[in-house]
């Protein structure tokens, strides 16, 4: 029915160029986040889907129709605001009828379904209560209600899970996505929370300053970042620096600021023409011997390793934690880095390592990033 | 008493502060207006009520459907032979209890209706010049009582130069305002600030998202005022227009500048009735039983007034739900049309409430008399001249004024700091005994003080503690009425402070050892200075201006005030009017410098 389409969007306040020339696609019935750090125009990317802020240049369009100009009130999206925005003077069905009344639509159908969405969000008894009368996790439901209830073309939601705590969050995470499934509307949710744009997303846009970083499917996000920025921001990382030493068919060599030396037979060919299209986003720089360059990897990727005898860093333990399914040990490089390893197995005689000692840490190549400036070489 | 020790030892500051602002409340608050109430009830000493029936069954009084004639009409058209057209609007008289209650209501309307555009204007329509606007919004405010009936008449009164240089030469027109009509013109030019201040704040302190979830939900511009906005702005909409109803009952300048040009139904009212009337001879603090009863219904009104905005602010005062509020308001900005027609608002808006104010300064500066204006220093050079002019009375007003300060200032900073940050039984009621007295009429209070110090046969205390016998010493009683009767402004701006300042901060000092006096004096106090200076400041100017305590108390010259002589003078209008410069002048430094340093609470200068 409908799809989302931003084109070329910029946004300034004032002079401030917040938001610096986006394209988007949210396709049908699909949930799309935005996912980036607070400050990096989330809220004001949103915002002017809903129609509070006018784009300086460029265009949304709702299928065929360019809503760039509309006023907010004709846009029909419903919207859940960080705060909720409930009414405090209002009962809950007040509420959530009054988008229903601005459409005109009659009162016993109105009280119907209000009565339907209340009961879809569990909240069957509390239509005569007051905002102030119900709890967080109520309210944010009745807030879901409410943009719910007038079966808006695009349901926009602005962090509307960060004022709750973590359990509440997760299930309530898993109530929307199952609701907005279920109704089939096209969803674009903000969030600065990693965990949860991959537990709720379609896809997800990363966005850093106004710009996006990547978009693709959770997996992609996670498992194959585009950019340094996006696999720091997304999930748990160590970052070491280093130099490019050597450089052959099928192999690059970095030696880290620490002295040791990791190398990589699994990247394209470093001497082969870059034939990838300008903008690509799989489009990976060239690199030439001296070059800097970042690794990232995961901390549940790498493995402390007596026995290694390739890519292997050594460290000091200065911390080791143990959270149930696992034991986080925090370790030193021989530069002085911090670095952290997820271990999983074993755990009884990793705790049993003493604080000082020193161990071998294995970066398997397929666990490693290499970034060129922001840019990953593949 | 045991257990009073038991919670001294624990907390010695709270439980001196306690008992001394109760113990100084009752006895200059509460035991006057007993008085005064009992003065209504009891004629020489036996219960008599009788004088109810004469209000009621007399004319003077109560006049529900009075006869219209050529004394008492709403609009009177004379065209006599010479060319010279005069329009007089009245308005009926209903008699003296009548008379004030629909002034106080129609000066609400008015108000209310200028108060709440000027409001909506300037919160939610973006155009420029706005900043500059705001300032100006507050010179209807700074006109004292007195001065604002002075400079309306020397503009609009029967020879106004309004009248004398424009109407009359260029429409052949003579338009008078008269009677109750004058009175609500004067007293609403002044008041709608007041509600313009509490419902801009309301509006300003909302959560622009509530507003943002209405748009979203489709609403328009006009509905989501009036579906959102508005019932939100309630609690300032009440409180403000309860507030200026209470006040213009209980106003007591505006009156007597009316009635001492010769205008009899503007003289009708409550207020001017009881200063009138009150005092039955030299060697008696009886006072009159139907000024007692007059006063006792003032008192009444106010009491219900004032408990009305409690009830209800605090019913509605929706303790924000949401957590945070997000972002600015969605102004609308004007384009060229929007920006000619809003000028066009507040010129005259400007223009007309600002009348009272270029009338005094007009008439105070200029030779009197002479067109074209001529101008002339001679009343200014009056003012400070001890032997003829205002020199004493200036000394007294600052005398009496800055001592009523310093008492505000010590006692309303103790009493703030108690009354907000302290468990105890009976808080509520030591927290209205403080902030209450900005609803209690002047009169009401005067003649209480007077009934209690006065001379009597029997037993006063006056005769004990002669210094607060008002007829032989007025000082100590005026001090001590300007200090009750000004304290809710400082005590409100404290509360505004402090309901700024986390209590952490306290916890974490006594938790390493400080005691309360310590944490009072070094961490408190420091935070909320600018809240102290403010609600002091405005406290001061109020002071300044006192009129009808300071009318009923002060019986002769040695003692009077700038006020005090005004009201006696009401001949000398130039004088007058270059002395109401003089303390405009003052107020509009101590409201400029309050503004600076509470920014956007200005709650506390309407003080409710
Ligand atoms: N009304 C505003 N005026 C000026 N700058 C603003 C305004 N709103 C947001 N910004 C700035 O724009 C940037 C993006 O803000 P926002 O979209 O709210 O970020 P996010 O929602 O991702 O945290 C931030 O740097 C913020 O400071
Ligand atoms: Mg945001």
């Amino acid at each position: 029915m409908v799809e989302l389409k931003i084109e070329d969007l910029h946004i300034f306040y004032d002079d401030f160029h917040a938001v610096r020339g986006i394209n988007l696609t949210v396709n049908d019935g699909e949930i799309l986040t935005l996912l980036g750090p607070s400050g990096c125009g989330k809220t004001t990317i949103l915002r002017s889907i809903a129609g509070f802020i006018t784009p300086r240049k460029g265009r949304i369009l709702l299928g065929e129709k360019d809503i760039t100009h509309v006023p907010a009130r004709l846009r029909d999206s419903g919207m859940i605001f960080q705060n909720y925005a409930l009414w405090p003077h209002m009962t809950i069905e007040e509420n959530v009828t009054y988008g229903l009344k601005m459409r005109k639509v009659p009162k016993e159908e109105r009280h119907r379904k209000a009565m339907a969405i209340l009961s879809q969000v569990q909240l069957e008894g509390q239509a005569d209560k007051t905002p102030g009368q119900l709890s967080g996790g109520q309210q944010q439901r009745v807030a879901l209600a409410r943009a719910l209830v007038i079966e808006p073309t695009i349901l926009l939601c602005d962090e509307p899970l960060s004022n709750l705590d973590f359990q509440l969050r997760v299930e309530l995470r898993t109530e929307i996505r199952h609701l907005t499934k279920k109704l089939g509307v096209t969803t674009v949710y903000v969030t600065h929370d990693q965990s949860e744009a991959l537990a709720i997303s379609d896809t997800i846009a990363v966005i850093n300053a106004g710009l996006i970083e990547q978009v693709g499917t959770p997996l992609e996000v996670f498992n194959d970042p585009d950019t340094l920025f996006v696999a720091n921001f997304v999930g748990e990382n160590n970052q070491i620096e280093g130099q490019v030493t050597k450089l052959e068919k099928g192999l690059v060599e970095v030696k880290t600021e620490g002295g040791d030396t990791l190398t990589y037979t699994n990247l394209q060919d470093p001497f082969m023409e870059d034939t990838a299209e300008e903008g690509d986003r799989k489009s990976a720089p060239k690199l030439a011997v001296g070059d800097k360059v970042s690794i990232v990897t995961r901390y549940d990727k790498i493995f402390l390793d007596e026995k290694a005898t390739e890519n292997v860093l050594t460290g000091t333990i200065r911390n080791l934690a143990y959270m149930g399914t696992m034991v986080q040990v925090v370790l030193n490089l021989n530069d002085g880095s911090k670095f952290t390893v997820n271990v999983s197995e074993n755990l009884n005689k990793v705790m049993g390592m003493g604080l000082g000692s020193t161990v071998k840490i294995h970066l398997p190549e397929s666990a490693c990033f290499l970034f060129k400036d922001n840019l990953r070489v593949r | 008493m045991k257990r009073y020790m038991h919670k001294f030892m624990q907390d010695p500051l709270s439980w001196t502060i306690i008992p001394i602002i109760t113990l100084f409340f009752t006895v200059f608050l509460i035991l006057p207006l007993s008085f005064t109430m009992y003065a209504a009830f009891v004629h020489n000493g036996e219960l008599n009520l009788s004088a109810f029936g004469t209000i009621f069954n007399t004319k003077k009084f109560w006049d529900p459907f009075p006869e219209i004639n050529d004394s008492n009409f709403y609009i009177q058209v004379i065209a006599p032979g010479d060319g010279i057209t005069t329009i007089r609007i009245r308005g009926l008289d209903y008699g003296i209890f009548l008379n004030t209650i629909i002034i106080g209501i129609a000066t609400t309307l008015v108000s209310l209706t200028l108060g709440l555009t000027t409001a909506f204007f300037m919160a939610r329509l973006e155009f420029r010049g706005k900043t500059i606007l705001s300032g100006l919004l507050l010179i209807p405010l700074v006109i004292p009582p007195f001065v604002s009936g002075i400079g309306y008449n020397a503009l609009l009164g029967p020879s106004g130069l309004l009248n004398e240089r424009f109407f009359i030469p260029v429409f052949g027109i003579r338009l008078l305002f008269q009677g109750i009509v004058a009175i609500v013109i004067v007293q609403s030019l002044h008041y709608f600030t007041l509600i313009y201040l509490n419902i801009y704040s309301s509006l300003m302190n909302n959560d622009p998202s509530l507003e943002e979830a209405a748009e979203n939900m489709g609403a328009d511009r006009l509905t989501v005022a009036r579906s959102v906005t508005l019932p939100l702005a309630m609690p300032g909409i009440a409180s403000g227009s309860i507030l200026v109803l209470i006040l213009a009952m209980e106003d007591l300048g505006t009156p007597i500048i009316f009635a001492n040009s010769g205008d009899t139904v503007a003289a009708k009212t409550i207020t001017f009735y009881i200063m009138q009337n009150f005092f039955l001879g030299e060697n008696t603090s009886e006072i009159n039983q139907i000024t007692a009863i007059l006063g006792a219904f003032l008192l009444l009104f106010a009491l219900i007034g004032f408990y009305a905005i409690r009830k209800y602010v605090s019913l509605k005062q929706y303790s924000m739900v949401s957590k945070g509020r997000s972002g600015k308001f969605r102004t609308v900005k004007l384009g060229k049309i929007g920006h000619v027609l809003i000028y066009v608002y507040f010129t005259v808006l400007l223009l007309v409430s600002t009348i009272p104010h270029w009338g005094v300064i007009i008439i105070s500066s200029t030779k009197p008399q002479v067109w074209p204006l001529e101008f002339s220093s001679e009343n200014y050079n009056k003012l400070f001249d001890f032997e003829n002019g205002f020199g004493q009375f200036i000394y007294n007003t600052i005398v009496y004024s800055f001592t009523a300060t310093v008492l505000i200032v010590i006692l309303a900073t103790l009493a703030g700091y108690v009354a907000n940050r302290k468990k105890f039984w009976g808080q509520t009621l030591f927290d209205t005994l403080v902030t209450i007295p900005i609803a209690i009429p002047g009169v009401v209070l005067g003649i209480g003080y007077f009934r209690m110090f006065g001379n009597s046969e029997g037993f006063s205390i006056g005769d004990l503690f002669f210094t607060l016998n008002p007829i032989v010493a007025p000082s100590v009683l005026l001090v001590i009425s300007y200090t009750i009767r000004k304290f809710p402004f400082t005590v409100r701006a404290v509360y505004a402070g402090l309901q700024q300042t986390d209590e952490v901060l306290e916890e974490s000092a006594i938790n390493l050892g400080a005691s309360k006096s310590r944490v009072l004096w070094e961490i408190i106090i420091p935070l909320i200075i600018m809240n102290i200076i403010g609600g002091a400041l405005v406290s001061l100017v109020y002071n300044m201006s006192e009129v009808s305590t300071t009318l009923i108390l002060v019986s002769d010259t040695s003692n009077g005030t700038i006020t005090w002589k005004m009201a006696q003078e009401t001949g000398k209008i130039a004088e007058l009017a270059a002395m109401g410069v003089f303390l405009m002048v003052l107020q509009v430094i101590s409201l400029l410098v309050t503004n600076v340093l509470l920014k956007n609470r200005a709650d506390a200068i309407s003080g409710i």
